[in-house]
């Protein structure tokens, strides 16, 4: 796209370089013994439409003209102006499909494309069983058992292996008996995730047998 | 037209020949091209304006020519355009085709008398 501005500059030379091709032309005319008023008409005629040149060679520079753009821009307008149902049809089109997309893609982004909030998110990788009967697309959880096992075999593959499951829980003897949604982890989850407890310390292993209960106000705050 | 039938209008990319061709006698103005192309043809072709401004301008865009301004004889001010090396190997270029063509036409003109006719 040229310039504007730029376009000007290059527009009053070719209206000098055409003026002076009509100059030459009239004189021309004159040194054959033309008058002048009958020479420059001749010339004239003989030259076209001084404008139409004009036009046609400015084609030539290439690029979409600025005039051109803003002259089919307002004539978009126009149009849809006249035809306001299109118009809100269009609109609504558009305004739909950019929502969906952008609905789609925040979704996809933190889903597919965003690295997972942790330290070094390329190295985590997570583990689960697919049994030999139900074929290798169907996916279980490790019990606790198999992964204490998997823990204690000796592997140069992961520095660091911990669990983390679902599970509902009730909480009673606290008022009315209240259902939780809680996820069950081992103690090295936050370290093996790399994520420093936001309140108190981390779990310690001895611990893990017994289990830490935080009250709701922890978890909450946490 | 002045001259009438006598004149022919040039086809476009002969056009652009014709005005390679032309400037290869040195650099000129628009009006001076004009008027050597029409003098050359023994006044059988006549560049307009409307045809020579637009392929100038294309010419020089395609870098085949270049221009810049300078002062005529009398002192007005003439935007002269000068043949490049890029437009000195297009010239030779559409050289060979036109010559390829003029010869392709003579012979559908004056086809040769084939051997058993007459």
């Amino acid at each position: 796209m040229r310039l504007p501005w730029r376009r000007n500059a290059r527009e009053a030379e070719l209206n000098e370089e055409l003026r002076a091709h009509l100059q030459f032309a009239i004189e021309q005319r004159i040194q054959r013994g033309e008058s002048p008023d009958v020479a420059r008409a001749n010339a004239l005629r003989e030259f076209g439409n001084v404008t139409h040149v004009a036009e046609v060679t400015r084609d030539m520079w290439g690029g979409a003209s600025w005039d051109a753009l803003v002259r089919d821009l307002r004539y978009a307008a126009r149009g849809l102006r006249r035809s306001p149902t299109f118009t809100a049809v269009a609109v609504a089109t558009f305004a739909l499909g950019i929502g969906a997309n952008t609905a789609m893609f925040t979704v996809v982004n933190g889903a597919l494309f965003k690295l997972l909030p942790f330290a070094q998110p390329d190295r985590l990788v997570s583990l689960s069983r697919s049994p030999a009967a139900s074929g290798p697309n169907s996916r279980s959880g490790l019990s606790d058992h198999t992964f204490v096992e998997l823990r204690a075999t000796p592997s140069r593959a992961f520095s660091s292996m911990a669990t983390a499951a679902g599970k509902p829980m009730t909480l009673t003897g606290n008022g009315d008996a209240e259902q939780l949604s809680t996820v069950q982890v081992s103690w090295n989850l936050m370290s093996t995730l790399g994520v420093p407890p936001a309140i108190g310390r981390e779990f310690a292993a001895a611990r893990s047998a017994r289990g830490d209960c935080w009250s709701r106000a922890d978890a909450r705050t946490a | 037209m002045a001259g009438g039938q006598s004149r022919i209008e040039l086809l476009q990319g002969t056009l652009d020949f014709i005005i390679l061709q032309t400037l290869r006698w040195g650099p000129q103005h628009g009006f001076e091209l004009a008027q050597m192309i029409r003098a050359n043809s023994n006044n059988t072709l006549e560049v307009e304006t409307g045809s020579l401004y637009p392929a100038l301008h294309r010419l020089e865009r395609a870098k085949f020519i270049d221009a810049k301004w300078d002062r005529s004889d009398k002192g007005q001010r003439v935007r002269v355009y000068r043949l490049t090396a890029t437009g000195r190997k297009r010239l030779a270029a559409e050289r060979t085709k036109w010559e390829r063509m003029t010869q392709a036409i003579a012979g559908i003109l004056n086809p040769p008398v084939a051997e058993g006719e007459s």
